[in-house]
């Protein structure tokens, strides 16, 4: 007889359910914890309710990324560039997975993404960065614009006159920073 | 004459017209775009607070703390930020970092513990040794901290950092134009699993000139040191630590006609590196015991010293299984295969590899090269993987 692979039944946010590699899925500590404790997920009738942020298109993202992660010898360069990688999508997407990954409790990804989300926000004033993910602007109405105004400005202008100058030196802390973290 | 005047002042008009147009047109796409804001979701609004802080933990503490002003939601979030990143290096922004440290350290929220703290701190001990005392009450587990443009690098911080209890990681970077940090005699922290110092001096313990600082650091794992054996510094440095697991020296001599002794005692010993590009390595090593767990050696020295010194260290990691050693280090042992009988060649019993690291325009020959892989390698049984890279 043909060994069947464990497979494991997830339904996702809009009600609809799929099979999906157990193995795989495993490595969601949430449906991990889903199939050990409560035996959940053998059948289609018991499939594991996934949380809400949980969308199949953003399932099967995450399953991609998990797949690619599950398989033993890649080396870390050819993982970091599979990162890399994984994470040039569109600043809503990238919202969305770290929301489904986070609520998975899949936390290499939650901090791919939220290293990813960082990067964007950098550099950018307040004003950009309600821009980007649609920010609602109900704190610098009235008065307190134009004393918020004033004070971007002077850490702009610090910023960029750091950035200006000496950037050798930050290199030094920058390298010590990434070799412990 | 007048015509041309007329006709300037239309032209002037017309211009001054397109402009207010452009001006409205301006105004009127900004207000589009506010009213598309207020329309669109907030596509962050999804994410927990947790989320939203660990984003931020990734940002430099200076724009962390800008994001009060994004929205209602965002008002307070930094105030629950776990790691806090000071990295301003230039100079001119010294009064504004002592400014951000003491801002947010004050305006946190002083229920929640710190988990790291990155610091860059120029000559104001105050700054310093408050920020590691606040740090110290919050649970601190990972400090790195860089000091500048300090004379003489000031110790009084040392105490306090004994005692944060729970660090497990600490980073002193000094300065190398500075004087060196003067390490008191003894450096406890039970709690230490990694520890790098850059430009360090050590302190005997008594009378006997002989240095043994880690030997509290009872959970110690990684130990880099950098810079550190001064001429002030104690004539004998001893490494004791019953958990000690990979040690890195790198350029380790600060001056090189001082010749300290370096004395391992590191039972549980799994990687060494020794590297050196600036002074010569003219310490002298020693080991307390075999060092029965070593699986990793790495020698990178550029700089010559006699050949025997050489054979002295390859003798003292010789149950090594994977040796990696440069080529401009094999090259110093080229003269000494040719007379043999003089030093014996150290035993790899348990040799699996050997790696030579190539450096772009050796003056050595392959001939010479493999007459020294040869005699260190030829009497031994096991197969040895020779690897240039």
């Amino acid at each position: 007889m043909k060994m069947m692979k464990p497979y494991v039944w997830l339904q996702t946010s809009d009600d609809s359910i799929q099979q999906v590699e157990q193995e795989i899925a495993m490595f969601c500590p949430l449906i991990c914890q889903e199939i050990i404790q409560k035996g959940m997920g053998s059948s289609k009738n018991c499939a594991i309710c996934l949380p809400q942020q949980v969308s199949p298109a953003m399932l099967s993202l995450i399953l991609d990324y998990c797949r690619f992660h599950q398989v033993p010898g890649r080396s870390n360069k050819e993982r970091k560039s599979y990162d890399e990688k994984f994470v040039r999508i569109d600043t809503e997407r990238l919202c969305e997975l770290t929301s489904a990954a986070d609520s998975l409790q899949l936390k290499p990804l939650v901090d791919l993404t939220s290293r990813a989300l960082a990067r964007i926000i950098e550099g950018k004033t307040p004003e950009e960065i309600r821009d980007i993910f649609h920010l609602p602007d109900d704190l610098t109405e009235n008065v307190e614009v134009e004393e918020e105004h004033v004070d971007d400005r002077s850490v702009d202008d610090l910023l960029s006159f750091i950035n200006g100058n000496d950037g050798g030196k930050l290199n030094i802390l920058t390298i010590l920073i990434f070799v412990f973290t | 004459m007048k015509r041309k005047r007329t006709s300037e002042s239309r032209e002037r008009k017309e211009e001054e017209d397109r402009r207010t147009d452009e001006r409205k047109e301006k105004e009127d796409r900004l207000s589009d775009l506010r009213d598309e804001r207020k329309e669109k979701e907030d596509i962050l609004s999804d994410l927990p607070d947790e989320v939203l802080q660990h984003i931020m933990e990734f940002l430099p503490t200076t724009q962390a703390i800008q994001t009060c002003v994004l929205s209602k939601r965002w008002k307070n979030l930094w105030k629950g930020l776990t790691t806090l990143t000071f990295l301003f290096i230039n100079g001119g922004i010294r009064n504004y970092n002592r400014y951000l440290v003491n801002h947010v350290l004050s305006n946190r929220d002083d229920s929640i513990s710190i988990h790291k703290m990155f610091l860059t701190i120029y000559n104001s001990t105050k700054v310093l040794n408050n920020a590691i005392k606040y740090a110290s009450e919050h649970h601190l587990q990972e400090l790195q901290l860089l000091i500048m443009e300090f004379k003489q690098t000031p110790n009084s911080f040392i105490p306090l950092t004994i005692n944060c209890k729970s660090l497990t990681l600490l980073v002193i970077y000094s300065n190398s134009s500075s004087f060196p940090l003067i390490l008191p005699p003894s450096f406890a922290i039970a709690s230490l699993k990694t520890l790098l110092l850059f430009n360090v001096s050590f302190t005997a313990r008594d009378d006997n000139n002989c240095a043994e600082p880690f030997s509290e650091c009872t959970s110690l794992i990684t130990l880099v040191l950098e810079r550190s054996m001064h001429t002030h510094s104690t004539k004998t440095l001893c490494i004791s630590s019953p958990s000690l697991s990979v040690l890195d020296m790198k350029n380790i001599l600060y001056w090189d006609y001082f010749e300290p002794e370096i004395v391992l005692s590191v039972p549980k010993l799994k990687s060494i590196t020794l590297e050196n590009d600036r002074f010569s390595m003219r310490y002298r090593f020693s080991c307390t015991c075999d060092l029965p767990l070593l699986t990793e050696v790495k020698i990178s020295n550029r700089v010559y010293v006699d050949p025997s010194i050489i054979i002295h260290w390859l003798q003292i990691f010789s149950n090594v299984r994977m040796l990696t050693i440069c080529s401009r280090t094999l090259n110093m042992l080229k003269d000494i295969g040719l007379d043999a009988l003089e030093i014996q060649p150290p035993c790899f019993a348990r040799l699996e590899s050997l790696k030579i690291k190539m450096h772009f325009g050796m003056v050595m020959s392959k001939t010479e090269l493999n007459m020294v892989v040869n005699y260190l390698w030829n009497c031994q049984k096991t197969n040895v993987k020779v690897m240039e890279c």
